[in-house]
C-alpha cells in the first residue's frame, strides 16, 4: 500500500467519521415525511403539561408537512385516570403526554405503548441513559428535557422584601419555619400557599421530604417495602415528614381555602400577593415569569434534613405512542418532526429550560429555576423523589395523596395515614401480581 | 274491513343484535370479571378469585364511605326535588301573571349540561370572590361565608343542592302535567261540600297526582344513585374522599387498573339500583288510584 493510498483512506475514514456525527440531525431533516400529509394527530395532554408554543410549533408543522395537530388538554385532576383508562380500553389519541420514565410501570407501557428505541431521535439525546426503561432498557418516549421537577419554594421577593426578608436561604427547618412566622406576623398574605384541590399538589412536601429525611437508607427502604418486609408505618421519617407538613397547617401558615383551589389558581394567588410562597416544580415559575413579569420570584429548597439537598424527579415530559393508535407510523413520523430543533427551539424560545437534545438551543433558563441548577444540580446535592424509586405502586399513591389531603384538612392524624394507606398499598400490590405481597 | 297488519318477526333482528352485542354482552363480561383478578397488568390473563373482590369491597372503607354519601345523595335530592318540584307545579298552576315565563325559567336548569352546571357552580361556591360569600357579606352574614366545596360536610350538601337546582324545574313539569290532567269537577264538587283549601290537597290533588310521583321519586331515586358527574367536576371526590360517591369510586379503580374490582362494585351498584327501583316503584304503583 503506498502513501497515496493510505492518504485516500485516511481522508475517506475521515469525511465518513464527519458525516456520521452529523449523520442523525441530517437524517432527520432529509428523510422522507410525506406520510404526515394530509394527516391530523390526536394530541392527548394536561393542563399543566400544555404549554402555548405547543401550538406555535403545531403551526409551524402544519404550515411544513401539512399534517395537524389537535390538542387535547385535559384537567390535571383527571388526567392520570384518564391516560390509564384510555389505555386500557383501548380508545387512545396518536401521542399522549406522561412523566416518563417514572409512570411507566403505572401504564403499564409494556404492553399499551410502542418502543420507541430505534428512532433516529434516539440518537440526538443528551442523557438516554436516564430515560432508558429500568426493567427492560427501552425507550418509551420522545423526552421534552434532560431534567425537570425540581421541587423548590417558589417566593414573592417584593412580598418577602416588605416583611424583612432578604434573599432567604433557610439552612435547618427551624429557619425555614421563622421566615413563615415573620411572613405571618408583618403582612396579610398567606405564608405557605397549598393547592390541594389537585392532590398531586399536596404530595410534593412529603414525596421530596421523605427520601431527604432516609439519607442513606432510602434504597434499603424502598427494596424492604416492594419486598414487603417493612410496612409504611414501620417507616418513622414517613410520619416526622408528614407530621411537619400538618403542623404548617396548625399554625395557620397555609392559605385557608387550600382544598379547593388547584396548581392553575397558584400564579394569580401569587401575582396578587395574596400568598407568599409556593412549593412546586420548576415548569411552573418558567410558565409565571412569562406571564408575570412584573412580579420577581426567588427560590429556596427546604432543609428537611441537616443540611438543604434539592428534592427532583427522576422524570421529564415524554410523549408516548399508544399501540392501539389508528396511525402509528404516522405518529412515529410526527414525534421525529417535532423533536428537530427547528420546532424544538420554538419551544425553548418561550420557555427557556434544559431541552432534551444536544442540537436544541435552551435559551437562557428563568433566574430562579436557573439559580436551584447552579447550587444543586451541578453540586449534585440532589434526591430523587420517592414515587419514581417505587414506580411498581405508582397507581396506588392516588390514595396516598387524597389521606395527604385529609390530614391537611385535619381529618387524619400522621399515623393513621400510613396505617391506612398501608392496607391499599398491600391490596394493589397482591392485585398486581407481586409475589411477596400474594 | 278491518284487516290487521302483521309485520314478520325477523324485522327486530337488526336491533336485537345490537343491543346483545352492545348491552348484554358488556354487563356479562362485566359479571364475569367482577370474580377475577383482571387488571391492567394482567389484561390478558386474569385469575378467578371467588367473591375476593367482593369481601374487599366491604372491608374497605373508603367504599362503605361512598355507599354512605351515594345513599345520602340520593334520598336528600329525591326529597328535595319531590318537594321544590311540586310547590314550584302548584304555585304555576295558579292562575298567576307570566306563569308560561316562569314555568320556562324553572325548567331552563334541565337542558343545561351537568358538566356545566359544576363548572358553574364552583365559581359561586368559592371562597375567594364566590358569588354565595359576596352575597353573605353583601347582607351582613359573613360570619357564614366559608370555603363551601373545601369543607367536606358542605361539599356534600352544596353539590346535593346543585342537583335540586338542576332537576325541580324537570320534577315541576311532570307535576304540571299530572295536575292539568285533574278535572276541575273534583274541586268544584269539595269546594259545594265545604272542603278547605288544605283538604282538597290531600284528599284530591295528592292522591290523583299519585302517578307523577311514582315517575319522579323512581326517576330520581334511580338518578341520585348514579351520580357522577356533578361530584366528579365539582370536587372530585374531595376535599380527600369526603364526597366519594360509588360511581367516583368505581372510576378511581378502573383508572387505578384494577378492572375486576371495579367491575365488582359496578355489579354491587348495578344491583343495589335494580333492587331499590323495583321497590320504590312497587311501593309507589301499588298506591296510584285511578282517575
Amino acid at each position: 500500500m503506498n502513501k497515496k493510498h493510505v492518504k485516500l483512506m485516511i481522508s475517506t475514514a475521515m469525511a465518513a467519521s464527519m458525516v456520521l456525527s452529523m449523520g442523525a440531525a441530517v437524517r432527520a431533516e432529509e428523510a422522507d415525511y410525506s406520510i404526515l400529509e394530509g394527516k391530523t394527530i390526536s394530541f392527548m395532554t394536561s393542563q399543566a403539561k400544555f404549554f402555548d408554543a405547543y401550538q406555535t410549533m403545531a403551526d409551524a408543522i402544519e404550515a411544513d408537512y401539512g399534517c395537524k395537530v389537535d390538542f387535547q388538554v385535559v384537567p390535571d385532576d383527571q388526567y392520570t385516570s384518564m391516560t390509564n383508562l384510555k389505555l386500557s380500553t383501548g380508545e387512545v389519541p396518536d401521542v399522549f403526554e406522561q412523566n416518563y420514565p417514572s409512570q411507566n410501570a403505572t401504564l403499564n407501557v409494556y404492553e399499551y405503548c410502542e418502543d420507541l428505541s430505534n428512532e433516529a431521535w434516539v440518537s440526538r439525546l443528551v442523557n438516554p441513559d436516564m430515560l432508558k426503561d429500568q426493567k427492560d432498557g427501552k425507550m418509551y418516549a420522545l423526552p421534552k428535557e434532560s431534567s425537570s421537577g425540581y421541587q423548590v419554594v417558589y417566593y414573592n421577593k417584593a412580598l418577602l422584601e416588605s416583611c424583612g426578608i432578604t434573599d432567604p436561604e433557610p439552612q435547618t427547618y427551624d429557619e425555614f419555619l421563622d421566615i413563615l412566622k415573620a411572613v405571618k406576623e408583618n403582612s396579610d398574605a398567606a405564608p405557605f400557599l397549598q393547592t390541594n384541590k389537585d392532590n398531586w399538589e399536596t404530595q410534593i412536601f412529603m414525596t421530596g421530604g421523605i427520601p431527604i429525611t432516609l439519607g442513606d437508607k432510602a434504597a434499603e427502604t424502598y427494596e424492604k417495602l416492594l419486598n414487603n418486609e417493612i410496612t409504611w408505618s414501620d417507616i418513622p421519617e414517613a410520619e416526622d415528614v408528614l407530621q411537619k407538613y400538618i403542623d404548617l397547617y396548625t399554625e395557620g401558615y397555609v392559605n385557608e381555602d387550600n382544598l379547593s383551589v388547584g396548581y392553575d389558581d397558584a400564579a394569580e394567588i401569587m401575582a396578587n400577593g395574596k400568598a407568599a410562597m409556593y412549593l412546586t416544580v420548576d415548569q411552573w415559575a418558567t410558565d409565571f415569569g412569562k406571564n408575570h413579569p412584573e412580579v420577581e420570584l426567588g427560590s429556596f429548597v427546604i432543609p428537611y434534613g441537616e443540611k438543604p439537598v434539592l428534592p427532583t424527579g427522576n422524570y421529564v415530559q415524554g410523549l408516548f405512542v399508544p399501540n392501539a393508535g389508528s396511525q402509528i407510523d404516522v405518529a412515529k413520523a410526527f414525534l421525529e418532526v417535532w423533536s428537530m430543533p427547528k420546532y424544538q427551539d420554538m419551544y425553548y424560545e418561550a420557555n427557556p429550560g434544559y431541552p432534551a437534545f444536544n442540537d436544541v438551543n435552551g435559551g437562557e433558563a428563568t433566574p430562579c429555576v436557573q439559580s436551584i441548577v447552579d447550587k444543586y444540580i451541578t453540586t449534585g446535592d440532589y434526591v430523587y423523589e420517592i414515587n419514581g424509586q417505587l414506580a411498581d405502586a405508582n397507581g396506588c399513591f392516588n390514595d396516598l395523596w387524597n389521606f395527604y389531603v385529609e390530614a391537611a384538612a385535619g381529618e387524619k392524624e400522621a399515623a393513621a395515614v400510613w396505617e391506612d394507606f398501608q392496607a391499599i398499598y398491600e391490596d394493589y400490590m397482591e392485585q398486581q401480581g407481586f409475589e411477596a405481597f400474594e | 274491513m278491518n284487516q290487521k297488519k302483521f309485520y314478520p318477526n325477523y324485522f327486530t333482528y337488526p336491533a336485537i343484535v345490537l343491543f346483545f352485542i352492545f348491552y348484554c354482552i358488556p354487563i356479562i363480561a362485566s359479571f364475569v370479571m367482577s370474580f377475577t383478578n383482571w387488571n391492567i397488568k394482567r389484561i390478558n390473563s386474569p385469575k378467578f378469585t371467588g367473591l375476593k373482590n367482593f369481601i374487599r369491597l366491604f372491608e374497605d372503607d373508603y367504599f362503605m364511605l361512598a355507599l354512605k354519601n351515594t345513599v345520602l345523595f340520593a334520598v336528600a335530592t329525591t326529597i328535595g326535588i319531590v318537594v321544590l318540584g311540586l310547590l314550584l307545579a302548584l304555585l304555576l298552576n295558579a292562575a298567576i301573571k307570566g306563569k308560561a315565563f316562569f314555568r320556562t325559567v324553572f325548567y331552563l336548569p334541565a337542558v343545561l349540561s351537568l358538566i356545566v352546571v359544576g363548572i358553574m357552580f364552583k365559581a359561586v361556591f368559592k371562597l375567594d370572590g364566590g358569588i354565595l360569600n359576596q352575597i353573605l357579606n353583601a347582607i351582613g352574614l359573613s360570619g357564614l361565608t366559608r370555603d363551601w366545596l373545601g369543607n367536606g360536610t358542605t361539599a356534600m350538601w352544596s353539590i346535593i343542592f346543585v342537583q335540586v337546582w338542576k332537576w325541580s324545574g324537570f320534577a315541576m313539569a311532570i307535576y304540571l302535567a299530572g295536575l292539568q290532567g285533574i278535572s276541575t269537577d273534583y274541586y268544584e264538587a269539595a269546594r259545594i261540600d265545604g272542603a278547605t283549601v288544605w283538604q282538597r290537597f290531600r284528599k284530591i290533588t295528592l292522591p290523583l297526582l299519585a302517578p307523577a310521583f311514582t315517575v319522579v321519586i323512581t326517576m330520581n331515586t334511580i338518578g341520585g344513585f348514579k351520580v357522577f358527574e356533578q361530584v366528579y367536576v365539582m370536587t372530585n371526590g374531595g376535599p380527600g374522599n369526603a364526597t366519594q360517591v360509588l360511581n367516583t369510586y368505581i372510576y378511581k379503580e378502573f383508572s387505578k387498573g384494577t378492572l375486576g374490582r371495579s367491575s365488582a362494585a359496578s355489579l354491587l351498584l348495578f344491583l343495589l339500583i335494580a333492587v331499590i327501583a323495583v321497590i320504590v316503584n312497587k311501593a309507589l304503583t301499588s298506591r296510584e288510584v285511578e282517575m
